[in-house]
């Protein structure tokens, strides 16, 4: 920036930053901290009682791990799905021509409006029918057919940028359509891609509505969650620790990946939108 | 693009005529046409797509015209759905309520973001850990959000904010935030733009860094202090940035329903149910599938308006 | 290697026609450079003979096989692009040779071959480098041998040496004379501008419009211009025309300077001398008023830059340590046998009197 940083400025962002990380805190210290001791305000730092009892027992009276397992396998289903056949298609759109590509297209790119809420009714129905409620795939299909919406574009907005003489090289040089994507395009796109993937393990983690419709038995973290909130008894801790778990992942690969995500997301937010 | 003729595949012409060196072989693998190499990429995204997006929007359309309740027969009911939803008062409470939440989360969401985006230019490095502290709720669902925050707004002294107000010696205001209706949609917002406050920041942020060096440098020169600097140069300029963030603000809180359903369940009494969530609890509580579906269409409708610019503007550029 | 025939080829975008029934012949082994302003369809030619353009209309033949419908490879050339086009996820060697191991060659075979291309190119130390890592020059060189390495019969070049800077070019350029030489394949050559067209090419192909100007040797486009369009494209700076009156066996210019000239001429022409031709006050036949208003000092040589007494703007080449200043005004002579005459439309009016 220009000229030198006023003092004030960084105080003021400081003092802002502070704030919004406060609630985390408070979770955090709720899972830590015995039910006395939550009743009487989790702050009194000087007076609480900590404990590690909560973890226990959340750990003893809930299926925490296979959650986890569930949320893990879910997730990485639908973001490795999105990751391959987004930019497939994203290659094709822009640089094939094929019948009816402009209206598939259009379609697609801005099915990203959409409301999830559109989709439970009649997938309700059809899993219900076709014996799919319950099965992982209830929730994987949808969570991929959806990301389509936001992740063609992505990756498109990416390739309008994209020099147009390494796609004729690639030809002079000899490629076909699919090797041209394989050997020349998809390479150079590992940086709209991993946004891709950084965006889709975000969503489908963090999402509760699919996954509590469509699952039953083998429920994710964030249905899991809900359920234990759910019992309504006093049990502010444990729903803490269940936060606490559902959290962690997400937020581990946000800060981990977020120099990546920043990147795809300044292309595709490039006045584009 | 590359031309629209088909790739033909004639191997007439030897790739080294003079015999020099060894000569190139004939090509491996499969000449395809174009559009068989489009459809063999493009199947799989067809297909999962028209199972998710195209076949479900047209079913819940269907389904909107009859009455479904349970198991029980269908009928048809034509628009009648349509007709009961807008004598329904507490659907008629639900649009107030989404109107106000969605309102109420992008206006609080998108000035608190993109006002430390502006700041935070002028010290990136200074301020990138607080930055970056404002920004982790992006990858916080909504869901957990909920959770943070009931621990803030408990009743009696267990909650932080009440807690907070008798120590500042406010101690009249403290109540049962989440008990009231105002004060639980007021809750509502706060829980939502905290959780939603990232992407306005990041978006802007970008757009305030791509404003070149030049400009400031100009204004700076021109004796531009941080604050009318902002307001003059760096406001205007960061508006492309600003603009997406409040765009995709208001499509993500129109239709809410993670964070309403750990929050508030939509009480107390249903007073601060959106669509999104009356939706739900109609088609997948009542089972009354034709009454939610036709809330759905509203609600598809709404946000259908809201993104009439960015749809026209993605139709245009979709080449 | 190869000769590149086109026959009443032309190129149309919709109803826009860019190139309309031109006909060219680069002759076997020759180094064809194509020069003309920009939007005058020499790159669209280029890419028509690369593959990467269909042919609207007429006949493209590479080694006297038509090649219209051939896909790049088959045709049997290389493209050097203007913004190098390497592949920036490949090391220098991956890129130069990609093309080889799309063919199918085995492994050892395409090594060698990626080695023998970048001795030539002088690079064999940078082969494991990726392009980013590289200066502009050797960026230049690389895309130049991923070309050669695949012997092809003909290479086009488009506009290959405009994104370095000046110094650069001029290398390169001799280093390109020099390739050319060493392989002595067919080289098409696209570029704006006129000096790199003077130096590298046997022949050259004046485009103006989609059509063809004029085709020659350098010193043929130099020195016999058909018309005043090329006769002011080649050249820097380029050749003065100075308006002048034809009647009754006289041209009459400005400053009523006369001239001969055919007796059959009358009415406006164009008279068009080079700026080398044109010395201050020397005493030859003729002699101007210009008014100066710039000096551009080389070195050995400077450029004055004026206007007659018509407005008419007018380059003048001086060799002798003259002390001119602006807004002096000065006499300025030249010979007759250096005017040619351009009649209203540019053509070029050739007379006995004035070719010498």
């Amino acid at each position: 920036m220009v000229g030198r940083a006023p003092i004030w400025i960084i105080f003021v962002v400081g003092i802002v930053g502070c704030l919004w990380i406060i609630p985390i805190i408070g979770i955090v210290a709720t899972s830590l901290q015995t039910t006395d001791s939550i009743a009487r305000g989790w702050w009194h730092f000087g007076e609480n009682e900590f404990s590690l009892q909560a973890w226990y027992t959340v750990w003893q009276t809930y299926p925490l791990a296979g959650s986890l397992w569930v949320s893990i396998k879910i997730t990485l289903a639908a973001t490795a799905l999105t990751m391959v056949t987004a930019p497939a298609a994203a290659y094709v759109f822009h640089y094939l021509r094929f019948p009816m590509r402009r209206l598939w297209l259009i379609i697609i790119i801005n099915a990203f409006v959409l409301p999830q809420q559109v989709v439970i009714i009649p997938l309700f129905q059809l899993w219900r029918e076709v014996g799919l409620l319950d099965n992982m795939a209830a929730v994987v299909i949808p969570f991929v057919g959806l990301s389509y919406a936001w992740a063609v574009f992505l990756i498109k907005s990416f390739l309008e940028d994209f020099p147009k003489e390494l796609i004729e090289a690639a030809r002079i040089d000899g490629c076909g359509p699919i090797r041209t994507f394989t050997q020349v395009v998809l390479p150079n796109l590992i940086s709209p891609i991993a946004a891709c993937g950084i965006l889709q393990f975000l969503w489908c983690w963090n999402t509760l509505l699919l996954p509590m419709l469509f699952l039953r038995s083998d429920i994710s973290l964030t249905v899991l969650l809900a359920r234990i909130a759910g019992t309504y008894d006093p049990n502010l801790d444990q729903q803490a620790v269940a936060a606490i778990v559902t959290a962690l992942i997400p937020l581990a690969i946000f800060l981990l990946f977020q120099k990546q995500f920043a990147a795809g997301n300044r292309v595709s937010s490039g006045g584009k939108e | 693009m590359a031309s629209a003729k088909p790739h033909a595949r004639e191997s007439g012409v030897p790739f080294t005529p003079t015999g020099t060196g060894s000569p190139n072989r004939p090509r491996r693998g499969l000449a395809l046409p174009e559009w068989t190499t489009a459809f063999l990429l493009l199947t799989p995204v067809i297909l999962l797509f028209s199972i998710s997006v195209i076949y479900p929007v047209i079913e819940t359309v269907r389904i909107s015209f009859w009455e479904i309740r349970g198991l029980g027969r269908p009928s048809f009911v034509g628009l009648g759905n349509y007709a009961r939803l807008f004598s329904d008062p507490v659907f008629l409470g639900t649009l107030w309520t989404t109107l106000i939440f969605t309102l109420g989360v992008t206006i609080v969401s998108v000035s608190i973001g993109w006002f430390i985006a502006l700041l935070c230019a002028f010290a990136p490095r200074q301020t990138s850990i607080f930055r970056l502290m404002i920004f982790a709720t992006f990858g916080i669902s909504e869901a957990v959000a909920g959770y943070i925050w009931i621990g803030i707004f408990r009743p009696g002294d267990a909650g932080l904010l009440n807690g907070i107000l008798t120590a500042i010696g406010l101690g009249e205001f403290a109540q049962p935030w989440l008990g009231g209706a105002n004060s639980a949609l007021i809750a509502l917002i706060v829980t939502a733009s905290w959780s939603a406050v990232g992407l306005p920041l990041l978006l802007s942020f970008a757009s305030v860094q791509a404003i070149p060096r030049s400009i400031l440098e100009a204004a700076y020169m021109d004796g531009a202090k941080p604050l009318t600097m902002m307001w003059h140069i760096m406001v205007p300029l960061s508006l492309p940035g600003a603009r997406v963030a409040v765009f995709l603000t208001l499509l993500s809180s129109l239709r809410a329903f993670d964070i309403v359903f750990v929050l508030t369940a939509g009480g107390p009494a249903r007073a601060t149910e959106t669509v999104g969530f009356f939706m739900y609890r109609e088609s997948m509580t009542q089972f009354n599938l034709g009454y939610g579906a036709a809330a759905t269409i509203i609600l598809l409708i709404g946000v259908l308006l809201v993104s009439t610019p960015a749809i026209a503007q993605r139709t245009r550029g979709a080449k | 290697m190869a000769q590149v025939e086109l026959k009443g080829v032309s190129k149309r975008y919709g109803s826009v026609e860019v190139i309309r029934d031109l006909d060219l012949v680069v002759e076997d082994g020759s180094f064809t450079v194509l020069v003309g302003p920009s939007g005058c369809g020499k790159s669209t030619l280029l890419r028509m003979v690369a593959g990467l353009e269909t042919v609207s209309d007429g006949t493209l033949e590479i080694a006297g096989q038509k090649a219209n419908d051939l896909d790049p490879v088959a045709r049997g050339v290389a493209m050097v692009f203007q913004n190098y086009a390497l592949y920036p996820h490949m090391t220098v060697a991956r890129n130069i040779g990609f093309a080889l191991k799309i063919a199918g060659n085995d492994k050892a075979e395409v090594e060698a071959r990626v080695r023998q291309a970048a001795d030539v190119l002088q690079i064999t130390h940078l082969l494991e480098r990726k392009p980013a890592n590289l200066s502009g020059g050797q960026r230049q060189r690389v895309a130049i041998g991923r070309a050669i390495v695949r012997n092809p019969q003909v290479f086009l070049f488009d506009e290959p040496l405009s994104n370095l800077d000046a110094e650069l070019r001029v290398s390169m350029r001799v280093e390109l004379a020099r390739l050319h030489q060493q392989i002595k394949a067919t080289m098409l050559y696209v570029t704006h501008d006129q000096t790199e067209a003077m130096t590298l090419a046997d022949k050259i192909v004046v485009m103006r419009d989609g059509k063809i100007e004029q085709t020659g040797t350098p010193e043929q486009l130099y020195g016999d211009p058909n018309n005043s369009f090329v006769a002011g494209f080649i050249g820097s700076p380029r050749m003065n025309f100075l308006p002048a009156q034809a009647e009754g066996g006289k041209l009459r210019l400005v400053s009523g300077v006369e001239l001969p000239c055919p007796p059959a001429l009358a009415g406006p022409v164009s008279v068009g001398i080079r700026p080398e031709h044109m010395v201050p006050q020397d005493g030859r036949t003729h002699s101007l008023p210009v008014t100066i208003d710039m000096v551009e000092y080389l070195g050995g040589t400077r450029y004055l830059y004026g206007r007659l007494a018509d407005e008419a703007p007018v380059a003048v080449e001086a060799r002798e340590r003259v002390d001119i200043r602006p807004g002096e005004t000065i006499d300025v002579t030249f010979n007759d046998r250096d005017v040619m005459l351009f009649d209203a439309s540019g053509t070029r009016i050739r007379s006995a009197t004035h070719n010498s």
